[in-house]
């Protein structure tokens, strides 16, 4: 009798990645011990893949749980046999049995070279017994049942059923970010969007209570916990803006206090970046979107720091935006109506072209540096888990 | 944090230990089934309707029954809609005020848009209030019901109810029901419930427990009723009847009522002294009440800076009140009930609501005045 008793984990673009494959495969193999830690499975790493041994649980939770991990190509539900070529007719047919379908095709890897018999030799073996003790016929170009055998040191694999894996890198190898989180639609896309490329974020909020609720700091709660899929530990932290907001709301016309405000973000961003050891800021930001967000506009905030800022929703629609955020289920929490920030104080006309030296003339009217330091000195962390 | 400031007991108020202490202690002596036929059964099966006549006879009711529910919402909703689909057949207009707690507007919008009952939605009057005469002229030979609140929860007008039944004593056919949620305990006035058909109290506007309320029934009319099951409370209302909550209910109103009349004027004093502050600073705060003013809740609205803000601002500085009802200020932006008394959108949409208990101090209230003073002048 023969079972699917394992899933094999296929990396995805760290085959190409040379001498820090090792460590990659190493992240991946805790990623994937972390994500799975409830349940009772064993994790195995070697050399081209990762292998989940069931140990007696239903697949399905656990490739759903998988297809969170970043770093993953696909995922295979696959049968471990001995290295015997009676076994793996006999197996290939049992196996092939359970499936529907009216085609299929056999496809052979051997990277164990000690295996007497060649890859079109174990096909040519195995293909005939399949022929004669079922109905199925072999279609090459387009079966219905793709029986996949793959002879390693260890054993053979064989499986049939294949699920995609998220991509991307294993969370962590890519270094860190600080993520701007407003609590907005686009914020957490672009926070997982990071994630998925093995970024791991410490994200900065600002808050401007009493302009802002306190029950924004939930929302952002609630939405990192649904981040926690896809990185389980999660530094919030909490910058007190109310006293720089007010000082721009006093010192420069209403159309600019959107500009000043985000070049005071980026400020604050750049400066607990370098604290944090992070060396690039990330946002949710997306072009055109809103004033702020015009490419003047980003031009003229972006001058304030050197630190590269990435936006991985940049060059996103709205709806594709809205559509990932629903796939990682933060949809529903950021439209939940509080007001932030960027939203309190908003002018009637906002300016869509800021000049920079416009910008600097009214900020020069106030000592904002020592601002931000006291924000910077009274920040508040959460750690989401 | 500093010490909290709790004004806002119109949403909710802090549960009496002693009512606290029924509960639990029924918890642990009172399990049995009341619909059991066993000895113990038996037991708490007396027990519910020896507090059922203890309730009634605490309101001076006595042609009714009691429905106990899991609260106002429920109360609400069994009165309107089981009344109205149970006698549809007589008519098929029916009246409330655009003023009610969501739970009863929503519900008169399910039977207008669903079940093809003719609304009308009275307006307050420049007092404030639902008259008699309002309702009388909304009078048709189509109507079966009349849902009017005793007292509103945002600015918390007093409706005449007593007199609003006098006038549908003179036609049978239609049925009158009031939320009572904010009026029981929070009066100085002797009413008389037993003119009333249908009556809904909540428990926890009171010190009871959450979730825990009863709809007040006259016997003889029957409602459709939304559980079906068991046959649990006279077959309107099935489910396994909750002997705990009971009694605790009862131990509530009986709180409530034994002490209204001092609590009430202890709460007028701290009230007019919010009042007087409200009114020397006409530039800054417009009230939003009533002509005939009820202590427990005060509804102003701040003129020049954001209300939303305001109350954000208080509850940092560990005060408590909120901008409008909290059953529904998640979703809207501006208070339907203040709009509902002709004030603008500037004024409707920058809402207050101070809700006051026997227990707050006139510290508590000192505390306010002050710190809303220099809130108004710190926010931008």
């Amino acid at each position: 009798m023969v079972s699917y008793d394992y899933i094999m984990v296929r990396f995805g673009e760290l085959s190409t990645k040379g001498k820090n494959k090792k460590d990659f495969i190493h992240t991946l193999f805790l990623n994937i011990k972390h994500a799975l830690k409830d349940y009772d499975v064993k994790v195995e790493s070697r050399f081209d893949h990762i292998y989940v041994y069931l140990n007696g649980n239903e697949y399905q939770p656990i490739i759903d749980r998988l297809q969170d991990v970043s770093g993953i190509q696909g995922l295979s539900l696959v049968a471990r046999i001995e290295n015997d070529i009676e076994k793996i007719k006999e197996s290939s047919l049992e196996l092939i049995k359970l499936e529907e379908g009216k085609t299929f095709k056999v496809k052979v890897k051997r990277s164990n070279k000690k295996f007497p018999l060649h890859s079109e030799e174990i096909t040519r073996l195995v293909a005939p017994v399949i022929l004669k003790s079922t109905h199925l016929k072999v279609d090459v170009h387009n079966p219905d049942i793709f029986l996949n055998i793959e002879v390693r040191d260890e054993g053979t694999y064989i499986f049939v059923k294949t699920f995609p894996g998220a991509g991307g890198y294993p969370l962590g190898v890519a270094g860190k970010s600080m993520h701007m989180l407003s609590g907005g639609i686009d914020s957490p896309v672009a926070a997982y969007l990071m994630m998925k490329r093995g970024v791991t974020i410490e994200c900065i909020h600002f808050a401007s209570p009493p302009y802002t609720q306190e029950a924004v700091i939930y929302k952002l709660m609630d939405l990192l916990t649904k981040l926690n899929r896809y990185q389980p530990r999660i530094r919030l932290h909490i910058v007190p803006f109310t006293k720089i907001q007010e000082a721009i709301y006093d010192n420069a016309p209403e159309s600019y206090c959107i500009t000043i405000m985000r070049r005071m973000m980026y400020r604050l961003a750049s400066k607990l970046a370098r604290r944090r050891n992070c060396p690039v800021i990330s946002t949710g930001e997306s072009v055109g979107q809103v004033a702020s967000q015009t490419l003047q506009s980003m031009a003229t905030i972006n001058e304030v720091t050197s630190t590269p800022v990435i936006r991985p929703c940049a060059t996103m629609d709205k709806l594709e935006i809205i559509k990932l955020s629903k796939k990682i289920d933060t949809y529903d929490i950021s439209i939940r109506p509080y007001e932030d920030c960027c939203t309190i104080f908003t002018p009637k006309a906002p300016k869509t072209a800021p000049k920079l030296e416009e910008a600097k003339q009214y900020e020069e009217k106030f000592d904002y540096e020592s601002l931000i330091n006291e924000a910077l000195n009274n920040i508040e962390v959460k750690i989401i888990e | 944090m500093p010490n909290i400031i709790y004004l806002d007991n119109a949403s909710t108020t802090k549960l009496d230990p002693v009512v606290k202490e029924t509960f639990s202690g029924a918890l642990d002596k009172y399990y049995a089934n009341p619909s059991s036929i066993h000895k113990l059964g038996q037991e708490a099966n007396y027990l519910l309707n020896k507090t059922k006549d203890e309730i009634l006879g605490l309101l001076k009711c006595n042609d009714h029954q009691v429905i106990f529910t899991s609260g106002a919402t429920e109360s609400n909703n069994l009165a309107i809609k089981g009344v109205c689909l149970r006698y549809k057949n007589r008519g098929n207009h029916i009246i409330t005020s655009i003023y009610e707690h969501p739970s009863v507007l929503e519900a008169f919008k399910q039977l207008e848009k669903e079940f093809d009952f003719e609304v009308t939605y009275l307006y307050p009057n420049s007092d404030g209030i639902i008259s008699a005469q309002d309702v009388k002229n909304a009078l048709k030979k189509e109507t079966i019901f009349v849902s009017i609140m005793a007292v509103n929860n945002e600015i918390g007008s007093v409706n005449p109810i007593e007199q609003i039944a006098d006038l549908l004593k003179d036609y049978p056919k239609v049925l009158f029901h009031s939320d009572a949620a904010q009026l029981i305990g929070k009066t100085n006035k002797n009413i008389n419930f037993n003119k009333i058909d249908l009556l809904t109290i909540s428990a926890h506007k009171m010190h009871g427990l959450v979730s825990s309320g009863v709809l007040i029934k006259r016997k003889k009319i029957e409602l459709l009723p939304l559980a079906s099951g068991g046959g649990q409370e006279y077959n309107f209302r099935s489910g396994t009847n909750d002997l705990a909550s009971a009694l605790a209910f009862k131990k509530t109103l009986e709180l409530a009522l034994f002490t209204s009349k001092e609590r009430y004027l202890h709460v007028e004093g701290l009230a007019n002294r919010l009042i007087s502050y409200l009114k020397s600073n006409p530039d800054l705060y417009e009230l939003n009440l009533p002509k005939e003013i009820n202590p427990y809740i005060i509804n102003f609205s701040s003129i020049k800076k954001k209300g939303s803000v305001v109350v954000e601002a208080l509850s940092n500085a560990g005060i408590m009140v909120s901008s409008i009802s909290a059953c529904h200020s998640s979703k809207e932006k501006g208070s339907y009930v203040v709009a509902s008394l002709g004030k603008s959108e500037l004024i409707s949409n920058n809402t207050v609501r101070v809700s006051l208990d026997y227990l707050n101090t006139n510290k508590d209230i000192d505390t306010l005045v002050s710190t809303l003073d220099k809130i108004i002048k710190d926010i931008r």
